[in-house]
C-alpha cells in the first residue's frame, strides 16, 4: 500500500485549528464562545528587544577607557534618554554622553558595552479564524472550529489576513494583471490564474490588497512575492502554472465571502502547508477534516505534481501491481490517471498528491 | 548490549535518510552472508506522520512479506534474537535525516585556525551560517569586534546551535583570541537564557581559564584540545568530534522516533557520511589503493577519499536533489547547469522546476528533459563538493596535475540520482563530466545503497559486511581511461591495445576531443595495453609514457574518456549542446 502526500480542496469541512501564544501567557475566551477573525483569543508578555549600546563607539574612544565611564551597573532600570556613560573632564565637555535609546533593564556591561533589555511588550493572539472555541489550553491558547470551505496551497509567504475573496479573472489560465487590481480591491483578497511580472506586485501593494491567491509564479519573482506587504498563496507551485480548475471553482464559487488566508510554508523542520480558509456560517458540516493518512487508491482524486502533467487533476482508474517503464527511461510504480480532459495517462505514485 | 558478532547470523541493516528509509535483511546462506532482501519507504519525518519510524516500520514489513519472515511483533517491536518463528539476532542503524548543526564561527581574521576550523567542520553535519572575526568587515555573514551591534544582531538572527571559537596556536598572542570570546560572550548573552547555545572553545590551550572566565556560568563551555596547536600542526580530530557528540544529542536525538530507533541498533547509530567514510577507507585498505566515493543524496552530499593513506571527508549539508534543490543557484549560476544539457531551456523554467522540486521533494523526473536536468544538477553539486576538496589534496603524491583530480583507482558513485539513473551510461558520464579523473581508474556505482549500512554491520560482524559488499555490493560500471593533455580535436591522444582472456584482440586509435566505449563484459578482465602521443599522459606522471594494466569489466566495459583534462566546455552554447548529445549516445544513454 502506498500513501501518497495530500492536498485538502474541500468545499465543506470542519477544521479545527490551534492558536497558540509563543510564551506562556492568558486564554481571554472560554469554550464553545463564537469568535471573530479579529477577536483577541489570548495575551503574552515578550521580553523586550536587547539595545547594544557601544560606549566606545559612540565616544570615539578606546575599549577600555570607555568602561571606566559606564555609569550602569546590571539590574538598574533605565528611562529614554537617561545618561548611561559620560567622559568626564575636558572630553566631558567636548562629547556628548551615551543615552539609552530605551526604557528597561540593564542586563549586562562587559567592557564598556551596555545591554538593555527594554521593557516587555504585550502580545495579543488573535483568532484569525471566524467559528466557534472548541477547546482551551490554559496559558497557551485554544483551538477554533470552523466549518467551511478548506483549500491547501503550495508556497506562500508573508503570513495571515482575513479578507473578502475577489476573482480578477474569468478562466484559470489567464494571468493577474497590475491594470485588473484597481481601488475596489482595497481591503480584498485578490485571485487570478497566475502572476507573470512585477508589476502586478506593486498595483497590489497600491491599491492596500489585504492578499493574493494564485495557482503559479515564475521563481525569478520569490523574492519580491517574499517581500510585499501582505500574505501570497501559490495553490499549485512555481512556473506560469495556471491555477488548477478545482481550486478555481471553488474559489469562485465563493467570490465576495470573507477568507482567511494562512501563507506561512515550511518543507522542512515541522513541515507546514499554506492554507485558506473560508468560514461558511450557515455551513453544518458533517464531514471532520481528516486527519488520517489515505492510501492511494482506484477512485482517488489526484493532481500531478511534475512534468508532463504538473497541475493536472484527475481520478486514479488503475494501479497496475508492476513498475512501468516512463519517458525518462526508468521504471517505476505508476498509477492511471484519468484527466478532467479524458485523458488517461501514467504517472509515477511519487509524482501524485492525493486531494480530498 | 554486548554481542559475540560469531552468535550473529542475521542482521537487519536500516537506513533512514531525509527522504528515503531502507531496510536490508542480511543473513547467512548455508556458508556465506548474503543479502536477502533490500526495501525501501518514503521517509516520515515530517508532517503528517512527524515519526521516523513510520517509515522504518514499511521498509521492514516489506521485507516480512518479501521472506515471509516476521520481524517484528504486534506491537511493531523488533524481535531480537531470532527465533524460530522470525525476527533478527541485531539491527544496525544509518542515519542522515536530522538537519545540520548551525553554527556560529569565531576567529581571527587571516589566522589559519578559521581554515583548520573549516575543515573539521566540513567533516560533520554541520553549516557555519555566520562568521565572527576580528579584523575587518565581511559583507552580510560576519562582523567585526568593532561592530558590537552587528555581533548580536547576528547572534539574534541567526539562533545558532552552537559556537565555534578559534584562534591563536598554543602559547601564542591572547589578546585577539580573548576578544573574539568577549566578542562571542556578548553575543551570547544577548539570547534568552534557555536559548543560548553551546560554545566550543578550540583555540590557545593557555587560554582556557581567561575564556572561560569571559564566558562566565551563563552559557556552557566546552573547552577542546587547540584546532592548530601550532603552524606546522593541525588538529582536526577533537573538534570533529565534539561537533558530532553535539550532532547527535541536539539532532539527532531530536529527531521524532529516534529514540525507539536507537533502542533496536545493536550498536550505536551511525550518521550516514560517516558510516560512508568508513566503506571508503575500507575498500581503499583492502586492496591499499586510492579510493573517491561521492554520494549526491536528498538534503546532504558527501565526498570521501582516501588518498595516499591519508582519509578526507567532505559533507555539505545544504547541497543536495531534495530539500536544497533550490539551493545550489545561491552558489551557481543557471547557466552551469545548462553546459550539462543536450537540449535548450530557458534559465527561469530551470529555477521554476528546481524551486518546486524543493517543494515537492519526494518527486522524480518523468520526462527525459527533467531526468537530464536532475543530472545536471548533480554534476554541478560534486564540482562544488570537489571545489571544496581540491586543496586537501594538494599535498598528496597521487596528485599529478594542479587543478585536476589525483590519480584514483576507483571511485564509487552513491545517492538516488546517480545509484536510480535509467542507465548505467547515465551515470559514468555524470561522474566523468563531474569528477573528471585522470589516469586508468574503476568506476562503480552503489546501486544498492549499501556502503554506508554495510560499515554499520561491520561494526558488528566485519565477516558478513565483507562477504555481503563482494557478492552483493557494488555495481561494476567499467574502468574509465583519461589520459591527459591537449591537442586539436581529431589528433590521435593515444593507441589501446585490448587482450582479451579467449586470446582476441583489439587495437584502436583514439582521437582527441572524443569517449570511446569498448565492450568488456562484466566479470571478464583482459590486459589493456595504453600508448599515449608525446602530447597525453594516461596516469603515468610522463606524457608520452607508455603503460599496461589488467582490467575488469563491467555493464559498460572500457571507457576511453578522450575529451581532456580540465574537460573543455564550448562557448557556443548550441555546439555544447551537441557535444553532450554526442556524448549521451557514445555512452549509450
Amino acid at each position: 500500500m502506498y500513501y501518497p502526500v495530500s492536498s485538502r480542496i474541500t468545499a465543506l469541512t470542519t477544521i479545527r485549528r490551534e492558536r497558540l501564544l509563543p510564551a506562556p501567557g492568558q486564554v481571554l475566551v472560554s469554550t464553545g464562545e463564537m469568535v471573530g477573525p479579529a477577536d483577541v483569543v489570548a495575551r503574552c508578555q515578550l521580553p523586550g528587544a536587547v539595545q547594544v549600546l557601544d560606549v566606545a563607539r559612540i565616544l570615539g574612544i578606546p575599549r577600555k577607557r570607555a568602561a571606566r565611564y559606564v555609569r550602569k551597573s546590571v539590574g538598574d532600570t533605565v528611562q529614554v534618554n537617561e545618561l548611561l556613560a559620560s567622559p568626564r573632564g575636558l572630553l566631558g565637555q567636548i562629547r556628548k554622553g551615551c543615552r539609552s535609546p530605551v526604557e528597561g533593564q540593564v542586563i549586562e556591561v562587559r567592557d564598556g558595552v551596555i545591554l538593555i533589555e527594554s521593557a516587555a511588550t504585550t502580545l495579543e493572539l488573535q483568532a484569525h479564524f471566524r467559528g466557534k472555541v472548541q477547546n482551551v489550553m490554559p496559558n497557551r491558547g485554544v483551538v477554533i472550529a470552523v466549518s467551511g470551505a478548506l483549500i491547501q496551497g503550495t508556497w506562500g509567504s508573508g503570513g495571515e489576513a482575513a479578507g473578502v475573496l475577489k476573482m480578477l479573472v474569468d478562466n484559470p489560465q489567464k494571468p493577474l494583471r497590475a491594470r485588473a487590481v484597481d481601488v475596489s480591491c482595497h481591503g480584498t483578497i485578490v485571485m487570478g490564474g497566475r502572476i507573470l511580472d512585477a508589476d502586478v506586485l506593486e498595483q497590489a501593494i497600491e491599491a492596500r490588497v489585504r492578499g493574493i491567491i494564485v495557482g503559479g509564479a515564475v521563481a525569478s519573482l520569490r523574492q519580491n512575492l517574499e517581500a510585499v506587504p501582505f500574505p501570497v498563496l501559490l495553490t499549485e507551485g512555481f512556473g506560469t502554472l495556471p491555477m488548477s480548475q478545482p481550486v478555481f471553482d471553488l474559489l469562485q464559487s465563493n467570490m465576495g465571502r470573507e477568507a482567511l488566508l494562512s501563507a506561512d510554508t515550511r518543507t522542512r523542520r515541522g513541515a507546514r502547508r499554506p492554507e485558506v480558509v473560508i468560514p461558511l456560517q450557515d455551513g453544518q458540516s458533517t464531514q471532520e477534516e481528516s486527519s488520517d493518512i489515505l492510501p492511494m487508491e482506484v477512485g482517488v482524486q489526484v493532481r500531478a505534481l511534475r512534468a508532463p502533467y504538473l497541475g493536472g487533476v484527475g481520478t486514479v482508474v488503475d494501479l497496475p501491481e508492476k513498475p512501468q517503464e516512463v519517458e525518462s527511461g526508468a521504471r517505476l510504480p505508476v498509477a492511471v490517471v484519468e484527466l478532467h480532459d479524458g485523458e488517461r495517462v501514467s504517472i509515477p505514485l511519487a509524482n501524485l498528491e492525493l486531494i480530498h | 548490549m554486548t554481542l559475540d558478532y560469531l552468535s550473529v547470523e542475521s542482521i537487519l541493516a536500516l537506513d533512514c535518510g531525509s527522504t528515503a528509509t531502507q531496510a536490508m535483511l542480511i543473513d547467512r546462506v548455508e556458508t556465506d552472508y548474503r543479502l536477502i532482501a533490500r526495501t525501501e519507504a518514503p521517509s516520515t519525518v515530517e508532517p503528517p506522520w512527524n515519526d521516523l519510524m513510520a517509515s522504518v516500520r514499511q521498509a521492514i514489513t516489506q521485507i516480512s512479506e518479501i521472506t515471509g519472515l516476521p520481524l517484528m511483533n504486534r506491537q511493531g517491536q523488533i524481535i531480537t534474537p531470532q527465533q524460530q518463528s522470525g525476527g533478527v539476532d541485531a539491527v544496525v542503524v544509518t542515519t542522515s535525516a536530522s538537519p545540520p548543526l548551525r553554527l556560529l564561527l569565531a576567529g581571527v581574521m587571516r589566522d589559519i585556525s578559521l581554515d583548520s576550523a573549516r575543515r573539521a567542520i566540513s567533516n560533520t553535519y554541520a553549516v557555519v551560517e555566520g562568521l565572527v572575526s576580528l579584523g575587518r568587515k565581511d559583507g552580510d555573514t560576519g562582523s567585526t569586534n568593532d561592530d558590537i551591534q552587528g555581533q548580536v544582531e547576528l547572534f539574534l538572527k541567526l539562533a545558532p546551535d552552537a559556537v565555534v571559537i578559534v584562534g591563536g596556536i598554543d602559547g601564542g598572542a591572547s589578546r585577539p583570541v580573548l576578544q573574539a570570546a568577549e566578542a562571542v560572550a556578548i553575543g551570547s548573552f544577548a539570547m534568552p537564557q534557555g536559548d543560548r547555545p553551546p560554545i566550543v572553545y578550540a583555540g590557545n590551550s593557555d587560554l582556557r581559564t581567561e575564556v572561560a572566565d569571559i564566558v562566565g556560568a551563563e552559557a556552557e563551555l566546552r573547552a577542546i584540545d587547540n584546532v592548530r596547536p601550532s603552524l606546522e600542526l593541525e588538529n582536526t580530530g577533537p573538534l570533529q568530534a565534539e561537533l558530532e557528540e553535539l550532532y547527535r544529542q541536539r539532532k539527532m536525538g531530536r529527531l521524532p522516533g529516534f529514540g525507539t530507533l536507537a533502542s533496536w541498533s545493536s550498536v550505536p547509530v551511525l550518521p550516514t557520511a560517516k558510516a560512508h567514510a568508513y566503506a571508503i577507507q575500507y575498500l581503499s585498505q583492502l586492496d591499499e589503493i586510492n579510493v573517491l566515493g561521492v554520494d549526491v543524496g536528498g538534503a546532504t552530499s558527501t565526498l570521501a577519499s582516501r588518498v595516499d593513506g591519508q582519509l578526507e571527508l567532505a559533507i555539505r549539508s545544504d547541497l543536495g536533489m531534495s530539500y536544497n534543490a533550490a539551493r545550489l543557484l545561491e552558489e551557481v549560476p543557471a547557466e552551469s547547469i545548462l553546459r550539462w544539457l543536450p537540449f535548450e531551456i530557458k534559465l527561469e523554467e530551470i529555477e521554476d522546476i528546481l524551486h518546486n522540486k524543493a517543494i515537492h521533494y519526494r518527486t522524480i523526473p518523468q520526462t527525459r528533459e527533467e531526468l537530464l536536468l536532475e543530472q545536471a544538477v548533480a554534476r554541478e553539486i560534486l564540482r562544488l563538493l570537489l571545489k571544496g576538496m581540491m586543496p586537501r589534496w594538494s599535498q598528496e603524491t597521487s596528485r599529478l596535475y594542479a587543478g585536476l583530480l589525483p590519480k584514483f583507482h576507483l571511485i564509487v558513485g552513491g545517492g538516488g540520482v546517480l545509484a536510480n539513473a535509467p542507465a548505467s551510461g547515465q551515470a559514468a558520464l555524470m561522474l566523468l563530466d563531474a569528477l573528471q579523473p585522470v589516469g586508468v581508474t574503476g568506476l562503480v556505482l552503489d546501486k544498492a545503497r549499501l556502503a554506508a549500512p554495510l560499515a554499520a554491520v561491520a561494526m558488528l560482524n566485519p565477516m558478513a559486511a565483507t562477504q555481503v559488499a563482494q557478492r552483493d555490493g557494488l555495481h561494476n560500471i567499467g574502468t574509465v581511461v583519461a589520459p591527459v593533455g591537449t591537442a586539436r580535436e581529431g589528433d590521435t591522444a593515444l593507441t589501446f591495445k585490448l587482450d582479451y582472456d579467449d586470446g582476441r584482440s583489439l587495437e584502436v586509435e583514439v582521437a582527441y576531443g572524443s569517449l570511446e566505449v569498448v565492450p568488456l563484459a562484466m566479470g571478464q578482465t583482459a590486459d589493456l595495453e595504453l600508448r599515449p602521443t608525446r602530447r597525453f599522459d594516461v596516469g603515468l606522471g610522463t606524457r608520452g609514457q607508455a603503460g599496461s594494466t589488467r582490467v575488469e569489466g563491467g555493464v559498460l566495459g572500457i571507457i576511453i574518456d578522450a575529451r581532456g583534462r580540465p574537460l573543455p566546455i564550448a562557448q557556443d552554447p548550441a555546439e555544447q549542446r551537441e557535444k553532450v548529445q554526442r556524448w549521451l549516445w557514445d555512452m549509450g544513454s
